[in-house]
This record gives structure tokens, sequence and C-alpha cells, in this order.
């Protein structure tokens, strides 16, 4: 810098200096400021910092609820606290340096007054929070929350003119009429090209914002991977702590590693109702990306009114929510010919009325090609005999075709007298699946099994609020019915080549004991009611009761009977029952100026199961047994604002998880039932703090560093006596570890992450004490970046390049003392997985074409037990949304 | 003249025997072609110890000398799923340890490590495989039951496969061998249905390996009540050539006691005359679980077995509230199982076959029925397992004198046992 351009900045300092001083009232004075999605008083405190000078008000007279996210250029400090407050109605009183702030007076208008409600989105439909709703004019404003909506209450009927606006975006007028029925608009806001390069978005996602919640979370926002050709898997795991492993290719069974926890003690959820309910008829690797708006990853602690009894966490997917008509369909094609296609759509038959649809249709043969795998074939021994060698070959998969469909229609009627929202879908699913292997790759491979699932749901979705929105309450109701059709009733004997041997299988069945060709009939309800009442504007008080019934009953031709009443009776006809009610209470309350967040709850969980014990011995009559158990569970969630920019969290819970119908009442066959068998229980705690700033441009970094524990008890094993297995409560688990997430945005295009977790889980109790519980990785990490070029070709057309480098360190399926010492048979070796995607999009057709890659180099991967996953693989998809 | 043909001859021996000294003496140094150090040999002797973690691996570990006080066996290498049925020449003979199907020889390496040196494999998983002598072996496959299959365990190479469809099976059922116990050329196995089916019969099936052909069988008949689980004992020979074969009876109540069955030498028959039942000798009010295992022949010609002396009181107190057994409740079965499975009610016994009598060893505890056990011989002692809700200890027996003492405990692993790779079985 020059020294002539040094002094003119300089002189125009002091001339700034002496007109800001130089006017005689405080409120006159003029400030530039912006508030980042802010409390009030957060607001106030840095406009007192900003003007070195006292805002003094009554706590109890604040916004508690209010937030705001707003750039003030040189504006007059009377009108930032109006807008801070949200009212025109503020009375000030000046003297020096102290502003005194009094709401003024408000009249009750008990007529012909109206409400106006939406929801604001971007142009690629992601809800905007921090965008301004106002009636120029009057001091009827608001400001959009966490999903974009708004609402502007008790207005005086008239006409008015309405202005919505948010920083990057093009300001939107229109002239509205207020009557006394309520109106509701919905607003998708343009970026303002001219601005982006000079002011900075503070809008959050309804992602980010649930990713700040006391209670930890995160959420991983779906929406922005929809024109890739990927399964909601493959998104999952890009995330901290969280480990997706299947059995085979797409559909094939798997499990999610959660913190070390997995299996039941992760609970999955469709739009916050468990997916049990749905009786595994919506895999959560057959889901689409296209269907999902994002996925809640809720690590130890549950909120009451979204978790059952998950001992470890829960996932929740949210579909797709848009309240703007809408379609979008898409079509990938792929390696191992697989074909995927989704539809989607909304469609408003009036301002109140809306029917949309979420479908998807998955096929794949799931043909890839395992390397160095054995593989049995006959050969003739000296004697003339058959007999055997055993090969290392790569091979095919030839018996894993997986089928795989859902659709859903939805109703959707807002702004009743009597529901503010109320939704009615009906949903139907189904898989078929051939399944290849059952566990670990060996010398043979399952060549003719197969297995199907048909699922039939509906469901119930109510919402109002009461008492002028100080209380509000949801209800879901959800009936379904499941039948699952298992096919296991062959004596041949299959190799990796696909030829069938020469030998029979005795056995008659390849995954099961006997022949097997059982039909299961499920039928399940659940339902969940959720009241929020606002005692003041710091405290809520919600509670939550969700009720759960099955009932299982079904036939297996083929397969084993008892002999009850000197008949012999196929047990899979006999129903068993499982009743669970858990119900929540919460307290939820904001502290010292909204930077500190107290979360405590409690939930009490019973359940109550009946069946038949088919291993009487000497029954001459049926006699079902009936067993209750009841607990509760606990915890506490707290968040404190260190900084606009920083906070920390903690929250615990006392965990509880019920048994399954399996461990509790057995399969009618080898397990039998435990009736006295305990709940298994979890002390989980988390730590953590997040560093967010953001920056012109679009830049920005955020770094997430969250430690954990996870001390589990009772946990249910089985038990193997005689020729039977008996579930019974006996391993306990010591679990702790740190997850460090990172995200960095240094040009406007180019976006940076980091994922990394390193994790224990040691035996606590037993003979094996002290060592790791096996099968589970205990580092693993990934990294990735995302550039996108503007305007390629034609304005508003996009280019994106992504690429992302997953890493698993090394573990043993084994429980081993040392690695180092372990057997290497059994160790998975370290895994390097790379992934790239290429998307264009072109605007304003709503076309999309998308190419993804996966697993670049070829390198050998594996899944649960060293199964192999593919190599190389491709996936082409092309999009079209209007 | 003579005298200095004969200083010649000697010169000329001293000269022949100097060269051939000093030729054998540079002769492995310097002989180019001269084979390089022999690899070195697995164990021959020692022990190996096997034990399950809480995830249902295994772990096995290798001792050079037999331990002392307590050891931990937890630190040795892991493997998914052997079961060691056959020990010979130092090799294990196990179901193979990844989980795959087939067989596999086993052996401690020079440097102390367990590895699998060779495998059989098949299509399903089987259990039994038996070894006679480093030349001969058998194995069923479940793939085929109605053959034996027999191979050289010392190449692990198949080496046939003897034809036993003309042995007798009861009904439709596909049957498996349960146990081998050999006597000379032939090889005795009791059959068991698959999947669990079991047979009211003892049905014992006969091969000769001379002429690799089926030679008959034979069977202890039942009431047909109830059904006789098989068992086997690898060393049920005794020095007469008397050949016992035990069963379990029928496990639940039928009133089908586990018996010791003999096959007389000279003869291919079950001696239907020979009843003893040493549970029900040890204690005639032990009606419910008669059972003895791990019967055996040392070498001083003494047999012993793990009889189960009583009925847990608690399982009393069940069947007298409900009157009798035949009408307890589920929950009240399941129950009676559970206790049962973790009572110590067994004693170590000295079993006199020819009396029919069954003593208890004085000295050792009372042990559990149904953990896993391995009983072996190590200069002139029996170790005897007993397993304990506190420890897993091995008790050294004399059987010549009679002397007791707890030799050591194993630690660090569920139900450990430990197999003395110098006595073959």
């Amino acid at each position: 810098m020059g020294l002539a351009k040094r002094n003119s900045v300089f002189l125009l300092w002091i001339v700034t200096i002496a007109q800001v001083y130089g006017q005689q009232n405080l409120l006159d004075r003029k400030f530039t400021i912006h508030f980042k999605n802010q409390s009030v008083s957060q607001a106030l405190e840095q406009l007192q910092n900003k003007g070195n000078c006292t805002i003094t008000y009554q706590p109890s007279d604040l916004p508690r609820a209010r937030r705001i996210t707003k750039r003030f250029e040189q504006t007059e400090i009377r009108i930032i606290i109006k807008e801070v407050w949200g009212s025109n109605k503020l009375k000030f009183l000046s003297v020096g340096s102290n502003i005194t702030i009094r709401p003024g007076a408000t009249k009750e208008v008990k007529k012909e007054k109206g409400n106006l409600t939406g929801r604001i989105t971007d142009s690629n439909q992601e809800p905007l929070t921090g965008v301004t709703i106002r009636l120029v004019d009057t001091p009827y404003g608001a400001v959009t929350g966490v999903d974009g909506s708004y609402a502007l209450k008790n207005i005086p009927v008239g006409t008015y003119q309405l202005e919505v606006s948010s920083i990057g975006f093009e300001k939107i007028a229109k002239t509205v009429t207020i009557n006394e029925d309520n109106l509701q608009i919905d607003f998708t806001l343009k970026a303002s090209i001219s601005e982006l390069e000079e002011i900075v978005v503070f809008g959050k996602t309804e992602a980010e914002t649930i990713s700040e919640e006391p209670i930890t979370i995160s959420s991983l926002d779906i929406k922005k991977f929809q024109d890739q050709a990927l399964g909601a898997e493959e998104v999952l795991k890009t995330t901290t702590g969280l480990v997706v492993r299947q059995s085979g290719g797409l559909g094939s069974p798997m499990s999610i590693n959660l913190n070390g926890l997995t299996g039941n003690a992760v609970r999955t959820y469709y739009d916050g109702i468990p997916m049990e309910v749905y009786g595994n008829g919506i895999p959560l690797n057959t889901i689409p990306v296209d269907a999902l708006e994002r996925v809640d990853v809720y690590k130890g602690v549950m909120p009451i009114d979204v978790g059952t009894d998950a001992l470890g966490g829960g996932l929740n997917l949210v579909p797709v929510k848009q309240s703007d008509d809408y379609l979008r369909a898409s079509y990938s094609f792929g390696s191992f010919n697989t074909h995927r296609i989704t539809f989607n759509g909304l469609k408003n038959l009036s301002e109140k009325t809306s029917l949309s649809t979420i479908s998807y249709f998955n096929y794949s043969d799931n043909d890839y090609r395992m390397r160095d795998i054995p593989n049995l074939v006959e050969t003739e021994l000296p004697d003339g005999s058959p007999g055997f060698e055993e090969e290392r070959i790569d091979a095919r998969r030839f018996h894993d075709q997986h089928i795989s469909g859902f659709i859903e229609g939805k109703l959707c009627i807002k702004e009743l007298k009597w529901a503010d929202r109320l939704e009615l879908a009906v949903a139907y699913s189904k898989t078929a699946d051939e399944i290849q292997n059952a566990g670990a790759i060996r010398n043979t491979a399952i060549g003719e099994v197969e297995r199907e699932i048909d699922a039939f749901a509906q469901r119930i979705d109510y919402r109002k609020s009461f008492f002028k929105d100080r209380l509000s309450a949801r209800y879901f109701g959800v009936l379904s019915h499941t039948v699952e059709n298992l096919n296991d009733s062959t004596t041949n004997v299959y190799n990796w080549r696909g030829e069938i041997l020469d030998i029979t299988n005795p056995f008659g069945a390849e995954i099961s004991g006997a022949p097997s060709l059982l039909q299961r009939d499920n039928v399940g309800t659940a339902h969940r009611l959720t009241l929020t009442y606002t005692l003041t504007d710091h405290i809520d008080v919600k509670v939550s009761d969700y009720y759960r019934y099955t009932r299982q009953k079904g036939e297996d031709p083929l397969g084993e009977r008892v002999v009850i009443d000197g008949e012999p009776t196929d047990p899979n006809t006999l129903p068993s029952t499982l009743n669970r009610n858990i119900f929540g209470a919460e307290l939820n309350a904001n502290f010292l100026e909204d930077k500190l967040n107290a979360i405590a709850f409690f939930k009490n969980y019973f359940y109550q199961a009946e069946s038949i014990d088919i291993f009487r011995v000497g029954a001459d009559q049926l006699e079902f047994i009936n067993t209750q158990k009841n607990r509760n569970g606990y915890g506490f969630a707290l968040k404190y604002q260190l900084h606009p920019t920083v906070f920390i969290r903690t929250s615990i819970e006392r965990a509880i998880r019920i048994p399954t119908e399996l461990e509790l009442l057995g399969d009618l066959a080898a397990i039998v039932p435990n009736f006295d068998l305990q709940p298994e229980e979890s002390l989980n705690w988390n730590v953590g703090t997040q560093f967010e700033k953001r920056f012109k441009n679009d830049r920005s970094v955020l770094l997430n560093v969250n430690g954990f524990i996870r001390n589990r008890e009772n946990l249910i094993r089985p038990r193997f006596f005689f020729d039977r297995i008996e579930f019974i409560n006996e391993a306990s688990v010591d679990g702790k570890g740190i997850e460090l997430a990172l995200k960095v945005s240094p040009l406007k295009n180019l976006s940076l992450q980091g994922n990394f977790s390193s994790q224990t889980n040691e035996i606590a109790a037993g003979v094996d004490i002290g060592n790791e519980v096996p099968n589970i990785p205990l580092t693993f990490y990934n990294v990735g970046a995302t550039y996108s070029i503007e305007d390629l070709f034609k304005p508003g057309n996009s280019l994106q390049f992504s690429w992302t480098y997953l890493y698993i360190d090394r573990f043993s399926i084994n429980t081993v003392t040392d690695l180092d010492t372990a057997n290497p048979d059994f160790i998975v070796p370290q895994q390097h997985a790379h992934n790239a995607g290429l998307s264009y999009k072109l605007k304003p057709k709503g076309l999309a074409f998308s190419f993804n890659l996966q697993n670049v180099f070829n390198a050998e991967i594996f899944d649960n037990f060293r199964i192999p996953r593919p190599g190389i693989n491709y996936a082409f998809k092309i999009n079209y949304s209007i | 003249m003579s005298y200095k043909i004969r200083l010649n001859s000697i010169l000329a021996l001293a000269y022949l025997l100097s060269l051939l000294i000093f030729f054998s003496a540079c002769s492995d140094d310097d002989d180019p072609i001269a084979p390089g150090p022999e690899e070195p040999a697995n164990k021959r002797t020692g022990f190996v110890s096997h034990g399950f973690t809480s995830s249902g691996s295994r772990i096995m570990k290798y001792f050079e000398e037999l331990p002392t006080g307590t050891v931990d066996v937890s630190d040795g290498t892991d493997f998914v799923n052997p079961i060691i049925t056959s020990v010979n020449n130092g090799a294990l003979f196990t179901r193979r340890p990844d989980g795959s199907p087939g067989f596999s020889k086993m052996v401690v390496n020079a440097e102390g490590e367990i590895i699998e040196e060779a495998f059989i494999p098949l299509s399903i998983a089987g259990i039994g495989i038996s070894v006679r002598d480093s030349l001969t072996g058998v194995f069923e496959d479940p793939s085929n039951p109605d053959v034996i299959s027999v191979f050289n365990p010392t190449t692990m190479e198949v080496t046939g496969s003897i034809n036993m469809s003309a042995g007798f099976v009861p009904g439709d059922v596909p049957q498996q061998y349960a146990a081998f116990i050999f006597r000379g050329d032939d090889v005795f196995a009791p059959i068991t249905g698959v999947g669990g089916t079991i047979f009211t019969d003892l049905i014992v099936h006969q091969a000769n390996f001379s002429t690799n052909t089926f030679v008959g069988d034979t069977r202890r008949e039942g009431n047909g009540s109830g059904s006789i689980q098989p068992s086997g004992s690898a060393q049920g020979l005794d020095a007469a050539g008397n050949l016992y074969i035990p069963d379990i009876g029928n496990l639940f109540g039928d009133d089908i006691s586990a018996r010791l069955n003999k096959i007389p030498a000279g003869s291919n028959e079950i001696d239907p005359t020979y009843v003893f039942e040493p549970g029900v000798t040890l204690n005639p009010q032990n009606m419910l679980f008669p059972l003895f295992f791990g019967f055996r022949f040392l070498e001083s010609g003494k047999a012993i077995a793990l009889v189960n002396s009583e009925l847990p009181q608690e399982v009393q107190d069940i069947v007298n509230d409900a009157g009798s057994f035949a009408n307890i409740t589920p929950e009240q079965f399941v129950q009676i199982q559970l206790i049962v499975v973790q009572a110590e009610t067994a004693l170590w016994c000295e079993l006199d076959v020819d009396a029919r009598t069954v003593t208890p060893i004085e000295g050792i505890p009372d042990t559990k029925l149904f953990d896993r056990f391995q009983v072996f011989e190590y200069n002139g002692d029996a170790y005897l397992q007993v397993n304990t809700a506190a420890e897993s200890a091995l008790y050294r027996w004399d059987p010549v004198t009679g002397a007791v003492s707890k030799a050591f405990v194993m630690d660090g692993l569920s139900v450990p046992v430990m197999y003395n790779i110098g006595e073959d079985f």
C-alpha cells in the first residue's frame, strides 16, 4: 500500500469517527454489523460490543425462540434492534451510552386476523434457514427455522406487500391478501449472482442444523448426492464412526457398526418409524440416494421422540420432503447388470392438499468376480471311487440376483381446523433375493436358495398445535403385514464355477439344517404420540409414547413336526406375539441467553411376550408361555455456545435394548425360548466440540471432534447346550473412541472433507477379558474432494467432480490378544478403496448425468468376515426433474 | 621277501587308510553337491492346548514341557473351528481350522508354531476323522454317507473308500459315522442319523482295511421307547482283544442308561449278555442322567471313565414338585437341562470291565459332566481333567500307586483342554 493511499484511509477513518461521535443521539448512530444464526440476546451483546454501549432489557421480554441471520450496512441502531427483536413496537430510552428497551403494549385483536405460513427453499429444494419474511410497513415479520418454514400469525386481515429476502438470494416481492383463513405460500429463492461474490451467506441446511443439537448427531445431507449413481449405504460410509458392511452385492444382508456397536444394538428408522415394523422389507442398502433427503446418525443417545430401544444409537432415513410441485425420475445402469429406477413427485391439488409418491426399483445380477477363493472339484481316487480336490480360482458370483421395489403414495392435507398437517400413506415393498453365500466364503457355493419378502404398510401422521402453539402434538401409526418366503430345499451341491457336483447334500438344504419352504406372516402395528409443551420461552417439556405389537405365524410344508394332542403339528403355525411400550419424558431448557442448552430425559421400557415352547417333554396339550419385563433409562445432554463459531457439548444415556423375538421366543427349532432373558444395557457418553467459520464466496471450515464411551452390560449371546441354542445375558464390553470430521471449502467451488475414527471395544468380563471384540474395524477414515465448474458451456450448467478415498485398518475376525501375533489367515488386511464421480447438470431443463466409478484401482477390499467386495465397477445415471 | 611283502602291504594299507581319512575329513566342506541343511523337523513331543474364546473362535498353544502351576493358554494361535479327534506321530487331526468343510493335519513346527500342514477338502463339514497309524486313517464324508473314506495320515492323500452301503440303517434316514474304533485291520463305526435323528438301537458298522470291504454290522437293541445316542472310544481295546464301545443311552428319561458294549475278542458281534452301565452301577438312584464319558484303557490296562454320580438336588426338587419326570413343564425341562450342564456331579472312576465295578478315584474333585475334557498319559501317569466353576485343572493320577495331585491349571479361555502330541490315539 502506497503512502498516499494509507494517508487517505487514515483520513477517512478520522472523518468517520468524527461523524459517528458528532451525532447527538446514540439511537441514530449507524453501524455495519452482521449476525449469523444468533439468538436475540447474542445479537444484542454483539451490538453492545460494536457500539461500545450498554443495552438493557427485561430478560423475560426477550423473544427467546427467535434467531437472526442478517447483515446490516450502515443502519441506525434503533432499526437494528427492532429487526433483531422482530418487533416495531419497541420503546427506547437512551441515556449516555445506555439504551433501555421495553416492548410496547400490544392490543389483543380478537377478530379479523389471519395467519401466513409456508416454507422457503433454494433452487435445489434445500430448506433455507434465516430468510426474512416481512409485510412491508408493518411490524409483521419472521425468520425461517431450520426446516425453512415460517409463520406470521395474528395478522389483521387486509392486503399487504410481502417481501422475502435473504443475503445471497434475489429478493421476492408479492402482494398478499390476508383473511381469516390461514394462507400458505411457499417460496423458492434464486441465488443472486451479483451478490454471491460480495456477501456472506449464512443459511444452514437442515442437516447442518441438526448436527449442532446438544445430542450428538451426524446428519448427512443426502440430497447433494442425488444426481450420483449411489446407494444410501455408499454415502453412509463417508461419515465418522460408522462402518457399513454387506455379505454380498446389492441388497445382500448388511450390518451397520456404529461406534463399535452392531446388529440389534443399532436401530434403523424410516422417517422416524422403526424399520423393523416393515419386517425387513426396506433394507437400507436397497434405497437409492434419490429417495432420501438426509440420514440422521444418532450416536449412542437417542431423543425420546425418535428412539426406541436402541442400545448404541440409530439411523433415521428421512425421505425426500418437498412442498412445491415437483417430479424427479432417474435411471441408472452399471456393472453386474445393475439397473436402478426412481420416480418421486408431488402435486399440490390445492393450497391445502397434495399428493406425493416415492418409488424405486432395483435389479442386479450381482455377478462380480471374487479373487482367489477356494473351489471344490470332484476327482477320482486311486481306487476309482470319487473324491475331492480344492483349487483356488477367481470366480464370478452366479446366484446373487437381487430385485427390490418400493412405492409409497401419500396424501397430505394441511391447515385444517382439526389438524395442522395430516398425512395418509400407503406403501408396498418387495425384495427377492438369490442367496450365494451364508457368512464366510467356503469351497462350495449356494446355488438355489431364494428369499422373498413382501411388505405392505399403511401409515398415518397427524400434527396439530394448541394453545397458541404452546402445545404441539404429533401422532403416527403404522399397520404392516409382511410375508417372508424362504426356499431352501435342494440336495444339489454347487461349486464356485456354478457346476452341480455329482454328490448330493444329505441335509436336503443349503443354509438350513433341513429342507425348508418356510412362509412366515408377520402382522405388526406401531404407534407413537409425542406432545411438546412450551412452558416458558426457555423451557419445553416433551412426552412421547411408542407402542408396538407383532404377531408372527407361518407354515413350513417341509419343516419338522411336533406332536401335540397326538397329532403331528407344524410349530410354525403356532403364533407368537410381542408387545413393547417405550415411554419418554424430556425437559429442554435454554440458559445464559441461549448459550447453554440442556436436555434431560427419562425413558421406560416395557415388553411382554407370549409363545409356546415346543420342547416340552410329554406335552399333550398346547400351552402358551407369557413373560414381561420393565426397565428404566435416562439421559442428559448439554451444549454451550462458547463463541458464535465454537460450541462444546456432551450427552449421556443409560440405554436399553429389548430382546428380539428370536432371542426371547426362539425359532421353534434349535433355538429355545428364554423367557428370563433380560434387556441389554449400555451407558453411552459423548463429549465433543465443533468449530465452524464461514467466509465470503462460500468458503468455510468446519472441525468436529467427538469422543465417546460405550460401556455395555448384560449383552445377549447364544449359549450352546446339547443340540440346542439358548440366548443368555453374559457378555460385557467397554468401548471408547474418538472421531474427527473436517470440512474445508478453500475455494468457492472446491470442498474437501475428511472423517477419522478410532475405537476400541474391550471385552470386560469372561475368560478373554481385555481382548478386542472380533470382526470390528478399529481405525478407519475417509477423505474426499468435490470440485464444481459452474456455467460450463452454458449459463446455469454445472460439472462436478468428486473423489473419495476410504481406508480401513486391519482387524481380526477372531478374538485375539495381539494383532501382531494373531494368525494372519484370519486377519482382514488393510483396505484402500478409491471412488470417483462425475456429474453434469443441465439447467433449466432439469437433466443431470452422472458417472461413478467405485474401487477405481481395483483393490482387494472385503466386507463382513472377509467376503470379497467387487473390484472396479461403474454406474451411469440420468436424472430428470421438473 | 614275505616280510617285505607284508611290510609293503602294511604301508599300502596305511596309505589307503590315510587317504580315506583325508578325503573323508574333507568331503563335507568341499563337496559342491553336498545336500543342504535338512528341513527343521516338526515337534513330535510336547503338549498342545485348545480352548474357546467368548466369540467361539479357538486358540491353540504349544508347550514344550508339561506345564506346572497356572498357565495362560489364551496367547496362542487363533483359529475358527478346529476339533481335534486324533493324534499321530506328533500331528493333530482335526476338522479344518478355518471353518471350511474337510479335515486337516496340524503340526507344531520347529519354532513351536501350530500350522496346518495339509488338508482333505470336503463339500460338507464332518467331524469324524481317526488315525490308526502313520499309514492308515479313516474319515466320514457327509456327502457320501455310505462309505468310509481311507487316507494316508502322513501325506493326507485319500487312498480310497470302503463301500458300506450293505450296512444296516433303520428307515430311510441319511446316516453318518459318529466314531471310529480300530481293532487290527478292522474298524468299527457306530452310526447316527443326519440332522439330529437318533436311532432306537446302537448300530455299529464294521469294515476291513486289508480288503477294503464291508464286514458286517452289529447292534445293541433298545427297548424301542427311546433312541440311543452313539458314542465311541479310540482307546477301547483291552489287552485281550476285547473291544468296548460306550454309548450314551437315551439322554432324557426313557430308561435306557448309558452302557459299555462289549465285542469279545474273536467276535464281531456286541455281546448281548454283557450289561455294564457304570452310571447305574455307581449310583442306582441316578435315573435321569446315568451317563459316563471319556472311557479308555490306560497303558497299565486299567480302564477309566468320567461317571455321573448323582442327580443335583435342584433337579430332584423339580421332579418331585411335578410328581414325575413326565409331568414337568417346558420351563422346568429347560431349567433341568441348564442345571445339569452346570452341575459338578461327575467323578473320575476306575472301571473293572470284567467285574463291572466302578470305583471313584480318591482325591479328584467332582467335575462338570458335559464340559469338554481330554485325558492323556505321560510318564506313566494319567492326566484327568476337572472342570468346575472356579477352574479347569488337570489332576495327575498314578494308576499303580493311586497317588493323586493337581498337575496344573489352564487359564484364559473357556473349557480348555490339553493334548499330549507324543501319545497317539
